[in-house]
């Protein structure tokens, strides 16, 4: 085990960092861009991750185990809450028959 | 219990009563007892101030009390009167119990009607008799929230518009007010100690004079829109002209008062400094007030908009001559306030009596009222006199004072404004005279009105009162002026200590 | 761990308890005896609400991820009764036709919220609170799709879903970037080893742009309209109210306690968003004509107003927040209490125009409306007059002048759009109003705590006296 945290800091942070930030930007992007309601959960998934990759960076150069622990709860919560969206989208599939959120204008200013 | 507290009391207890009541018999019986007794008990304040004086209790407020409500932020209900507060009070409890009796016959939602007016004379009682600023804030905003429904509900014409203008603008000017009262707030112990909302307590201070003048226009706009002062004034014509009958008496003649007792003891007194600096740009708009209110009643056919537009006038007098902040002016000013509330309530009385008739408030409509009416017509008479400040009657006192204290400066710029004050005497006669001339004299325009009938006993009770204050102020004015001086004694020390 | 420690928790066990009693009542009640649940629930929530408020001592857990202090245990009684009027109100929407088979979910589901909310307020540490969070809003985005065939019911509850979770991604790169930056997740390590160098400065506003959207700060605002007046009444009354109620205090908590070496920067990032949302809330609240959606702009600008506190930051400050929010329990529910009344009395009238004439039919619930958007508006004498006060008293006793002349017109503007409703009740004249009904009892006592809230908790100097003395600040 202590190996495997020397191992790794062979890799220097910054490049944990540069890595989540392109991660979580490509799920803010995606988030943004994207129409179909699995997908843009997909994203939010994806911008989850590179937290999760960040935290377990983070935890390893520490050499603290709380980030780790963090990880494991916020996939928990991240499964949880994806349970609901899903349910709520198979919801919204049997009444208006599409997942594409450009139809979800009928609440608009 | 404190003797001060039963003008917020009595109200409050009126309004209770009126829920209670069955039909709108009682409840006008009701409003009209509860009014009675703050009328007596306004009369035995006055009676009770003035044998203390006599006695020679020189303390600057009288009947104090005070009782601490948020300890954390020294917050109180802190209650007292000086001379200037016992007469607002008085001309308060005689414009009530007057509006009501003007008001008997207002059938529909009565009960909403009296409860909505009697918590609006909650709200300027309590103005007129707390010394926190914090309260004085709280009656403030009380008086000016019914006045939404009011106008909106049992007013004419375009009643919905007027309503949310004057209720916006009046609630702007108290917004302003506020930032006004925490400057003041957080100004008060310039020595890091407990921080006071208490007007005496502050007045003791003196208040750094950078922040005075930063927050001195802010309060005295905020006031001042309630006193009408151009070019915030554009409530007042709209806001009189829709509403009805009691309410533009309360509001001209009370409610429009607060402003000018407002700038007088909260911006003035607590600010002198700000007050002398920059006094001059408040001194202008007033004199524009004075004159451009004159000039926009002749312009009008509607008679309560020419009411309103001379209520501008009168009320820009008052700050006018507040703004002149000497003894005699600041004496005047107070004169004018009283004798303004009750002249102007008896004019709108008697335009809503007249309307109540003829259906119209146009004076091109009506003509020869005098041989119908006539004594409808000879009250109008009177009240434009006593508008134009014939001797004899309360305007003449109040005018008189408020010039002779005006040309007591004798710089160019206090005299150029004086003398253009001034002379909307002239301005005020031709309107008046104009509408008496139309209105009441020559030939009867419209053959329906020859079957109207004069007025009924609780209009003639109405309009005797209003007329016997304002003559017995006119021939007797020197006690209200004596009360009145005395308590100015302090004021004026305040004003002049610093310069 | 001692078993006395587990009083210091019991705000979260009752609640755990309640839903637990809750969970076997539904099993062992038939289909059409579910209706018992609602008193159940009511009763039980109601022994709750009054448990909280006995003395009990306070201390720390788990070594300072839960902490309970007077303040927080006062918190956490706001919400309960927030969550108890709500609870009371929806009493008789459950006992509709569509509604009566799922009773139970609705309790058990605003119950859990509430836990999270509870454990989120008492978070020492950045996990801690991020379960809270969580726990607070994936079942109220459920709640939000409540209606289970009706299209804009869904629509609000994918909605919130969506944002909450995208808002919690944002959130978490903030924290992880704390972690990274100061190497621990308790509160009481990060204040002190907090800076302000970029990463943290980064970090900081990664945090505040998740909040922003939990308390729908403008420019993260958009959600809150759709979301409000898609969900079910009830579910957006419990959201506008104990909900961002419970975002509030955490992010007053945090921003006072974690964050306090970079004041000065968050002050200046809140001063020019708080003047943005009380403005911006405003203006599109003018334009509403569906209630629901008036009061969710209202409430974006109301959400303004109470940033007035935290920007204060001084104990006064976040005395003045805790107040507000007390107050605004009482006159939001109110107004919601009543739209929901007459929503379910009438078929679904929402709209501002259906409302012409009520005071002829209804004068009972036209007053309590008008009380309550008096509240709202702030004035005298009911007791958002207070709040508001208070709340302004607190900005200009850091010398914000300018911002607190921005607020004071702000209330002008408010002023104008919560006399609309007023107008079409009192003065509009209308062929069809909504006709006379008669509530039942449950809706009457929830209108009537409202009410008596708003005239109480303004007069009452003695509790407002009494957040005082539990306050903290900067």
């Amino acid at each position: 085990m202590k190996d495997m945290s020397v191992a790794l800091k062979f890799i220097p942070l910054d490049h944990y960092v540069l890595l989540c930030i392109i991660l979580f930007s490509i799920g803010v992007l995606g988030v943004l861009y994207r129409r179909n309601t699995i997908i843009i959960i997909m994203c939010i998934e994806l911008m989850l991750n590179s937290v999760n990759l960040l935290l377990t960076a983070f935890s390893v150069y520490h050499s603290d185990p709380t980030g780790q622990i963090f990880v494991f709860f916020i996939m928990v919560v991240a499964a949880a809450e994806v349970a609901v969206g899903l349910a709520i989208l198979v919801m919204m599939k049997r009444n208006i028959d599409s997942v594409d959120i450009n139809l979800l204008s009928r609440l608009k200013w | 219990m404190d003797f001060l507290s039963l003008f917020v009391i009595v109200p409050f207890l009126t309004v209770v009563g009126i829920v209670f009541c069955k039909d709108f018999k009682q409840v006008r019986l009701t409003a009209a007892i509860g009014m009675t007794i703050q009328l007596g008990l306004a009369v035995a304040l006055i009676f009770m101030y003035l044998a203390e004086r006599k006695a020679g209790n020189m303390a600057e407020m009288l009947f104090m009390a005070d009782y601490v409500w948020f300890p954390s932020l020294n917050i109180r209900y802190a209650i007292g009167v000086d001379g200037i507060s016992v007469a607002m009070i008085g001309l308060t409890a005689v414009v009530v119990i007057t509006g009501i009796l003007a008001s008997w016959e207002v059938q529909h939602l009565s009960r909403e009607f009296f409860i909505s007016l009697i918590l609006l004379a909650t709200g300027v009682f309590g103005f007129f008799i707390t010394i926190d600023l914090f309260s004085m804030f709280l009656f403030y905003e009380l008086a000016v929230i019914p006045m939404y429904l009011l106008i909106g509900l049992w007013g004419t014409g375009p009643k919905e518009y007027s309503a949310m203008k004057l209720t916006l603008m009046l609630m702007g000017g108290s917004a302003l007010l506020l930032v006004g009262i925490f400057g003041l707030y957080f100004n008060s112990n310039p020595d890091g100690g407990q921080l006071t909302f208490h007007i005496l307590e502050i007045s003791k201070v003196h208040i750094d004079p950078m922040a005075q003048r930063f927050f001195f226009p802010f309060t005295f706009v905020g006031f001042g829109v309630l006193g009408a002062m151009f070019p915030l004034h554009t409530w007042s014509p709209d806001g009189h002209s829709s509403a009805p009958t009691a309410v533009s008496m309360l509001h001209a003649g009370v409610l429009m008062k607060l402003g000018g007792y407002g700038c007088f003891r909260v911006a003035i007194f607590l600010m002198p400094d700000a007050a002398h600096e920059l006094g001059w740009i408040f001194l202008i708009l007033t004199t524009i007030s004075v004159v451009y209110g004159a000039f926009g009643a002749i312009q009008q056919k509607d008679l309560k908009y020419i009411n309103a537009y001379s209520s501008v006038s009168h009320c820009g007098l008052v700050l006018f001559a507040i703004l002149m902040m000497n003894k005699t002016s600041m004496n005047g000013a107070i004169l004018q306030m009283i004798s303004h509330g009750l002249m102007t309530a008896l004019f709108f009385a008697l335009i809503g009596m007249i309307y109540g008739r003829t259906h119209t408030r146009l004076i091109n409509e009506m003509g020869g009222l005098m041989k119908i009416i006539p004594f409808l017509g000879v009250v109008y008479v009177i009240a434009g006199l006593a508008s134009l400040g014939l001797p004899g009657l309360s305007g003449f006192v109040a005018e008189m004072t408020i010039f002779i204290g005006s040309f007591q400066h004798t710089d160019t710029f206090h005299r150029v404004c004086t003398i253009v004050a001034t002379s909307s005497i002239v301005i005020t006669a031709v309107y008046i005279l104009r509408v008496v001339g139309i209105l009441l004299m020559g030939p009867i325009k419209n053959k329906e009105f020859e079957n109207l009938g004069d007025a009924k006993w609780f209009e003639r009770l109405s309009l005797g009162t209003l007329v016997v204050v304002i003559a017995s102020i006119g021939l007797a004015p020197l006690w209200l002026s004596n009360m009145i001086n005395d308590s100015l004694v302090p004021i004026i020390e305040k004003l002049t200590m610093n310069l | 761990m001692r078993l006395e420690d587990f009083l210091l928790m019991r705000h979260e066990l009752l609640l755990t308890l309640i839903a637990i009693i809750i969970l076997i009542a539904e099993i062992f009640t038939d289909d059409f005896k579910k209706q018992g649940i609602r008193p159940l629930s009511i009763i039980l929530m109601a022994i709750v609400t009054i448990v909280g408020f006995l003395p009990a001592p306070t201390g720390t857990l788990f070594g300072g991820m839960y902490q309970a202090t007077d303040m927080r245990l006062m918190m956490k009684n706001i919400l309960n009764i927030g969550a108890l009027i709500v609870f009371i109100q929806s009493a008789s929407w459950l006992k509709s036709d569509d509604n009566q088979n799922k009773v139970s979910e609705f309790f058990l589901l605003l119950i859990s919220t509430l836990i999270g909310m509870n454990f989120m307020i008492s978070s020492g540490d950045f996990l801690m609170f991020y379960l809270g969070l969580e726990l607070a809003t994936i079942p109220i985005a459920a709640l939000a799709a409540y209606d289970r065939y009706s299209n804009k019911s869904s629509e609000a509850g994918i909605k919130l879903i969506l944002i909450s979770a995208l808002s919690s991604g944002i959130l978490l790169y903030g924290i992880s970037m704390i972690y990274g930056t100061v190497g621990s997740v308790y509160f009481d390590k990060v204040s002190v080893a907090y800076g302000a160098t970029p990463l943290q400065i980064m970090s900081f506003i990664f945090f505040f742009t998740g909040m922003a959207f939990k308390i729908s700060i403008v420019p993260f605002h958009l959600w809150t309209a759709d979301v409000y007046e898609g969900a079910p009444v009830n579910v957006t009354s419990y959201l506008s109210v104990v909900s961002k109620g419970a975002a509030v205090f955490i992010f007053s908590i945090m921003l006072v306690t974690v964050f306090q070496n970079i004041a000065a920067m968050w002050k200046d990032v809140m001063w020019i968003t708080a003047a943005i949302t009380m403005t911006l809330g405003n203006l599109f609240a003018m334009r509403q004509n569906n209630l629901k959606r008036f009061l969710a702009f209202s409430s974006i600008s109301q959400a303004g107003f109470i940033m007035l506190g935290i920007i204060g930051g001084s104990e006064l400050g976040m005395a003045a927040v805790v107040y507000y929010i007390l107050v605004y329990i009482f006159s939001n529910l109110g107004a919601f209490g009543v739209i929901a009344a007459i929503s379910n009395a009438s078929g679904g009238k929402e709209n501002m125009s259906d409302y012409d004439g009520l005071y002829k039919t209804n004068p009972a619930l036209s007053l309590t409306l008008t009380l309550a958007l008096f509240s709202l508006a702030g004035i005298p004498p009911v007791a958002g007059f207070f709040g508001k006060f208070f709340l302004f008293t607190a900005v200009a006793e850091k010398g914000y002048w300018w911002l607190l002349t921005i607020a004071v017109l702000n209330t002008i503007i408010s002023l104008y759009y919560y006399l609309l409703p007023v107008k079409a009740m009192f003065i509009n004249k209308a062929e069809t109003s909504i006709a006379y009904f008669k509530s039942d009892g449950w809706t009457k006592v929830g209108l009537i705590i409202c009410v008596a809230g708003m005239v109480i908790v303004g007069f009452a100097s003695v509790i407002f006296e009494y957040i005082r003395t539990l306050s903290f600040g900067l």
